[in-house]
């Protein structure tokens, strides 16, 4: 199994503090091309381009995105890179940042152009101060060579709420305020960044344009599978041998990922379970292996895409603590906006802490149950939506752990008496 | 504007595109229930209890747009369903003290029995009957449900005269906010820190005291729960009542029946002031005077200063009055190069308590300090007149129209069933006609002085009352008075404050 880099094409062969080494790999030149093509047409090539999907969890179609803002009659319209990479595990955006700046300049250049923007922004998440120093870098360069003429960049930074990975909160933030998820619609498309029309994606689906720009869209569209084309980029971690990054076809397989590309589990020991997706993914278990990493067929096994982690759990992991812990992490970064949110991931927090501590009862599995179906449907912004897929995951393919957890603490009381 | 077409429980409406489906709902008749919406806020949608199913999703109708074809549900399993569980997650950390049962055994004073409880002047919420967290938990059949129930200990923000602010009642609703910076742009209460930890403080976390708050109450006015309320003061009254050597005075602003007729629940037809002065007799207080008097003695005083300032191009324009206190506090603290324009009429409650201390005293031949002045006033900041160091302790205690209700329950006074006594002192004065109800705005008006028309005009709210005080700043202003209201609705309006003049007319809202 051999990856397929398109947005980590650059990655390690170039230095990111040297333009020219871009420009010697072709670099620019897909904007350059870009610009000689009319704007409908351009965002057509990309839509073309086998619909490529935001990489950065949501999956919505990025050339119907741009046609939306490009539709839209405003005199000032943003571009936005969604660089707030806060999702557990996930570290895919800062590799492109580190190590190829300019290919994500170049491909916000080539959607600002697209759209008709001349501001672009860069909101990074500031634990990224190496990512943010070599943005700016890069941005230098480009504008003293005229490169990224007429739009103008600026690179802001976070302050530290997971939440302001959401678009809209993103958005917030950006503007000095709270952050905190905006009602949706109107979306950012028709009313974004101080009311203009804006358009928000990931680093990583700026880092495909340029290629899919230069080579078109049939060639992009012939990668991967058909439903999810190109190439998805995706971190290993947990207990897993190569804790590492790789960009694959989006028809490989979970299986080809953990034990072709991450080099099977350490230590030799059994695959328990494997969390894709971030925090917010659900937990899988070896029966999945064989599903492709592209949305649809994830969505089909109740799993998300999200960010392209992949979390594995060897067979000495204590799911319900892992579960426990993921819960604890929602609690702690809900905004508190909504009443869903805030009060349900404190308790369901409470409820799986409680289970794991060994003081759970039958009724709570109930509750969380109840809880969970409650927040799915009634939390403002997806945050809140998530909560309760890790947590169902569990319940679904590892009830009995929960099970056995439970009857300690009635096995406990009976000792008692 | 072009109609859209929906249907809300099946039933048919055609409603201007742009309407919520909370609004088209309320075309058809249909209430569905709500905690965080307020009409004269901005959308907020976080409290999750107006969810409605669209087509298999739920969805905050205060904050969907009605379109083409959609289909509502406001009733069925599943909306019920969360409705409840909203309201299950609040209560589940939110004090009971509203639930009068719950306190059973927890009450401090432990020999009280049932009976007596309900005498009891201290540990229930002061918003119990009033809540719409309790109304709403009440109509639904909620507690909180499955899960635990957690106390909150919270430390009270009591740091001004007349607002207490209880965040453990705190349900993050956000229209505090709403009031303060959207309404008034005061913008004393923010939000702060995220999840289970946010609160609703005074910016940077200051006391309330310290803040830019000027106690308008238009916060209070608008907490659906006992989070903010009146500072009570009503036991305060108690010992004067009951002291033989101490005449107490009642005073009742004109602004005080509407608001207590709509919190008691009365209609406005079955309830006159005269109830009123029944009730306070029960109580034991022993003259009760008519608001109508002072205020129009206040009025022709501010006629008087008008007519002086039109006739002396000396003295600075425009002059600036004020219906009530926070407004006065606002144009004080942020506008002190306008001192000069200033009125300087009292208050019509001050002028009541200076009245009773001093000629009222002499004419009964009583000593001040054997006089107990009461006002009863709807404006929380006259409370915080009372004490001011301008006040002069002429007004000894201003209760709100909750905290008169709350005495007349606790008290054994059924206005219901007492009959209709007169004021003590026949009414010199009838109250002015109103010509305007409208609110909101600025109104500009046009009275005619002596050889010439002059301009005038009132804010309604202290969001427009900056932009006239920013003209007069500018020296631009164009109007020779000013009449400054800190919340819409408030103290008598411009009509009411120009009728000695006779030719006012009204001009125009802008």
């Amino acid at each position: 199994m051999r990856e397929l880099r398109i947005a980590l094409r650059n990655v390690g062969n170039i230095d990111p503090l040297c333009i020219k080494d871009y420009q010697k790999g072709g670099g620019y030149h897909a904007l350059q091309k870009a610009k000689e093509t009319a704007q409908e047409a351009l965002i057509n090539e990309v839509e073309r381009s086998g619909r490529l999907r935001g990489r950065g969890g949501a999956g919505f179609n990025t050339g119907l995105k741009w046609r939306t803002a490009f539709t839209a009659q405003d005199a000032q319209k943003y571009v936005v890179c969604n660089a707030d990479e806060g999702e557990p595990g996930t570290y895919k955006d800062r590799i492109i940042m580190e190590n190829d700046p300019h290919t994500l300049l170049e491909g916000m250049t080539i959607c600002a152009y697209a759209v008709g923007a001349t501001q672009a922004i860069i909101y990074c998440r500031a634990e990224y101060p190496e990512a943010i120093r070599i943005l700016k870098h890069a941005i230098t360069q480009a504008t003293e060579q005229g490169l990224l003429a007429p739009v103008t960049f600026t690179v802001r930074t976070g302050a530290g709420a997971y939440v302001c990975g959401e678009e809209t909160a993103l958005l917030e933030s950006l503007e000095g305020n709270r952050g905190e998820p905006r009602l949706k619609p109107p979306y950012p498309t028709v009313k974004g960044l101080y009311g203009k029309p804006t358009v928000v994606n990931n680093v990583e689906t700026f880092a495909a344009i340029p290629m899919i720009v230069e080579k078109g869209a049939k060639w992009y569209s012939a990668i991967g599978s058909v439903r999810y084309t190109g190439t998805k980029i995706f971190t290993l971690s947990g207990d897993v041998l190569n804790k590492s990054y790789f960009e694959v076809p989006s028809n490989t397989t979970l299986r080809e990922l953990i034990y072709d590309f991450g080099g099977g589990i350490c230590g030799g020991r059994k695959l328990k379970a494997v969390q894709v997706g971030g925090n917010s993914g659900a937990f899988l278990t070896p029966e999945h292996l064989d599903t492709a990493i592209e949305l649809e067929a994830m969505a089909e096994i109740g799993a998300a895409l999200g960010s392209g982690a992949l979390f594995v759990l060897d067979e000495t992991r204590d799911l319900v603590d892992v579960i426990a812990q993921t819960t604890r992490f929602f609690r702690n970064e809900s905004c508190g906006k909504c009443v869903s949110c805030r009060e349900g991931t404190r308790r369901m927090s409470e409820l799986m802490d409680k289970i794991r501590d060994g003081h759970g009862e039958e009724q709570d599995l109930q509750t969380i149950q109840k809880l969970g179906s409650y927040m799915r449907v009634a939390s403002f912004c997806p945050l809140g939506q998530s909560v309760p897929i890790p947590v169902f995951s569990g319940l679904k393919y590892f009830l009995p752990e929960f099970e056995k957890k439970i009857s300690q603490k009635e096995e406990a009381i009976a000792c008692q008496r | 504007m072009s109609a859209v077409n929906i249907t809300i429980d099946g039933v048919a409406v055609g409603v201007e595109a742009d309407t919520t489906i909370l609004n088209a709902a309320k075309f058809v008749g249909i209430r569905i229930p709500t905690l965080c919406n307020h009409p004269s806020h901005f959308v907020k949608a976080n409290c999750r209890v107006c969810l409605v199913d669209v087509g298999g999703k739920l969805l905050p109708s205060c904050a969907t747009k009605v379109t083409e074809g959609m289909s509502v549900q406001t009733q069925n399993t599943s909306v019920i369903a969360a409705r409840k569980t909203s309201l299950a997650l609040i209560l589940s950390h939110h004090p009971m003290d509203c639930q009068h049962c719950a306190r059973n055994g927890a009450c401090e004073v432990m020999d009280l029995s049932d009976e007596m409880c309900s005498y009891c002047y201290f540990c229930d919420c002061v918003q119990d009957g009033n809540c719409e967290l309790q109304d709403l938990a009440r109509e639904m059949n909620v507690t909180f449900g499955d899960f635990p129930w957690t106390q909150r200990t919270e430390e009270l923000d009591e740091s001004t005269v007349s607002i207490v602010k209880d965040p453990n009642k705190c349900i993050l609703c956000r229209r505090c906010i709403g009031a303060c910076s959207e309404v008034l742009g005061i913008h004393a209460w923010s939000f702060t820190s995220r999840g289970e930890h946010s609160k609703i403080v005074p910016a940077l976390g200051v006391p309330l005291s310290e803040s830019p708050c000027v106690q308008c109450g238009q916060c209070v006015r608008d907490c659906p729960t006992g989070a903010l309320s009146a500072k009570q003061q009503f036991m305060n009254l108690l010992e004067p009542i009951d002291d033989k050597n101490i005449t107490v005075v009642g005073w009742i602003d004109p602004n005080f029946l509407p608001e207590f007729a709509t919190l008691g629940g009365y209609t406005e037809s079955s309830l006159t002031e005269k109830n009123i002065v029944a009730g306070l007799h029960r109580l034991g207080v022993d003259v009760v005077l008519s608001g109508a008097d002072t205020t129009c003695k206040a009025i022709s005083q501010i006629a008087q200063e008008l007519e002086h300032r039109l006739m002396d191009s000396s003295i600075h324009r425009p002059l600036i009055g004020f219906s009530s206190f926070a407004a006065k506090t606002y144009v004080q603290r942020n506008y002190p190069e306008l001192a000069a324009n200033l009125s300087a009429t009292l208050s019509p409650q001050q002028l009541f308590g200076e009245y009773c201390k001093g000629e009222w005293a002499t004419q009964q031949n009583l000593k001040a300090e054997n006089i107990y002045t009461v006002s009863l006033n709807a404006s929380l900041s006259s409370k915080a007149e009372a004490v001011g160091k301008a006040s002069n302790g002429a007004v000894d205690l201003v209760l709100t129209p909750l905290e008169l209700g709350r005495m007349f329950l606790r008290g054994g006074a059924d206005l219901k069933q007492l009959k209709p006594e007169d004021f003590d002192l026949p009414a010199e004065y009838s109250k002015p006609p109103v010509m305007s109800p409208d609110h909101g705005g600025i109104m500009i008006g046009k009275i005619s002085g002596e050889k010439r028309q002059y301009k005038v005009a009132a804010a309604q709210g202290l969001g427009q009352a900056r932009i006239l005080l920013e003209e007069v700043k500018a020296g631009k202003s164009p109007y020779a008075f000013i009449y400054l209201s800190a919340c819409p609705g408030e103290g008598v309006n411009l009509a009411e404050l120009l009728y000695p003049f006779g030719s006012m007319s009204i001009v125009g809202v802008e």
